[in-house]
């Protein structure tokens, strides 16, 4: 098992924040400790990879903010075309979309992976939940995750999966109250999440602005949040 | 601090420290002459110069961030940056363009070099670790990004999220300890 104190000798060690005397004892530590030499291994390849996909991460935007390239005889026939369409296809695109807070929810709306984690306490009936979530199955998820008990061990976290199958099937009302009553959950993570959610539910449940405005507010406000960020940026395209 | 190049030290902390908009300036900036030096360089069609150019800056934004090109400069970020991409083009366009001229100070060159070969396989792991990461919430990804990619050390990070550093210390080993613990469960080779 990863050791605290290992992972952050690793990572000084990686990040050449020892003495010499320092890391000539963690490398003859790693010569006869194979478990903290299979620890480093994977540390060395978590930092690489995050490293990497940062890069690819940081690619990605600068794409998009990339301006468009100068317009050749070719593009300018597609431009004519395009000013014809464009309007077309815009105005039978808002007559097919939703109102406006609900595409400002889709924009901010993360669907989380299902908790494959397993340990000793979980049921077999939220491993089979977790695994209808996973295969995008949300109708057998639900029913799985409702048959849950109270006392189990695993309601909190089926409490919140079963919040976002009903999400995912459209049924926003009832994804709202549910990530509602999970704000009082104990693990903090879930009970911020269970906030966040609950607005942006909110939103597709076209619940009232001035509601869904509050609550925003109050996580906006809430400096141990995590979502404050995000609950700032959908205030303002409320706005 | 004496320096050779005080525009690009400047350049450097901002974009070290910097927010997304300045990256994105400090980006578009630097983009004219980048092509314009690729072009000139292989004799190749501009758009494959274009092309690339987001792969090499971020290549040395990250370089940047994590101190190996750091203050002050022995040479301009931009000599740095045409260095990548020679050697991005000529990876990616090997059996297309060859290279006409040769124009950049060797110690430069091969740093650009070491660049790019760690970032590729940097890039490859970074894939592999995908599928595992996905499987962490928003909060866990967000920090071990401001951790190993950004390079914040703990004091920076809790002001950027506004959280108490001891929180933070237990969260990122949570967030370390998952992710080791699901590498091993999913079997991933690396």
């Amino acid at each position: 098992m990863a050791q605290a104190e290992d992972i952050e000798a690793i990572d000084r060690i990686l990040d050449g924040k020892v003495s010499p005397e320092q890391e000539k004892a963690f490398y003859q530590r790693l010569d006869q400790d194979q478990a903290l030499k299979a620890l480093y291994e994977q540390q060395k390849f978590i930092r690489n990879g995050l490293e990497g996909l940062g890069i690819e991460q940081t690619e990605n935007l600068l794409k998009k903010s990339s301006v468009s390239p100068q317009t050749t005889k070719k593009n300018r026939a597609w431009l004519k075309w395009a000013a014809i369409l464009i309007p077309f296809i815009g105005l039978t695109l808002l007559w097919l979309l939703p109102p406006a807070n609900q595409n400002i929810a889709d924009l901010f709306y993360e669907l989380p992976s299902a908790n494959l984690e397993r340990s000793a306490n979980d049921e077999s009936t939220y491993r089979e939940a977790m695994s209808f979530f996973s295969n995008a199955d949300y109708h057998h998820a639900v029913e799985a995750l409702e048959s849950i008990d109270p006392g189990s061990g695993t309601y909190e976290n089926s409490r919140y999966y079963l919040a976002h199958a009903y999400y995912q099937l459209g049924r926003f009302e009832q994804a709202r109250n549910s990530f509602i009553n999970l704000i009082p959950a104990q693990n903090q993570d879930i009970a911020q999440q269970a906030s966040w959610f609950a607005a942006l539910s909110g939103l597709k449940a076209g619940i009232s602005q001035d509601q869904i405005k509050e609550e925003l507010h109050s996580i906006r406000d809430d400096p141990n949040q995590f979502y404050r960020g995000r609950a700032e940026d959908v205030l303002e395209k409320l706005d | 601090m004496n320096t050779n190049y005080p525009d690009d030290d400047k350049l450097i902390e901002s974009l070290k420290g910097g927010n997304e908009k300045v990256l994105k300036e400090v980006y578009h900036l630097l983009q004219p002459d980048f092509t314009t030096f690729i072009v000139k360089s292989f004799s190749c069609d501009s758009q494959h110069a274009q092309d690339i150019y987001p792969e090499a800056f971020s290549i040395v934004y990250f370089n940047i961030c994590k101190g190996k090109l750091s203050t002050p400069m022995r040479s301009t970020l931009k000599t740095y940056l045409f260095s990548v991409g020679k050697h991005l083009f000529t990876r990616r366009y090997r059996d297309k363009y060859s290279q006409t001229v040769v124009n950049l100070d060797t110690r430069v060159w091969e740093t650009g070099q070491e660049m790019v070969e760690a970032s590729l396989m940097k890039k490859e792991q970074g894939q592999k670790l995908k599928s595992v990461l996905n499987h962490l919430g928003p909060p866990c990804r967000e920090l071990l990004h401001l951790f190993y990619f950004r390079n914040f050390g703990f004091e920076a990070i809790a002001e950027h999220l506004n959280e108490n550093e001891g929180r933070l210390r237990k969260r990122k080993y949570d967030c370390l300890k998952k992710l080791h613990q699901m590498i091993q469960e999913f079997k991933i080779t690396f």
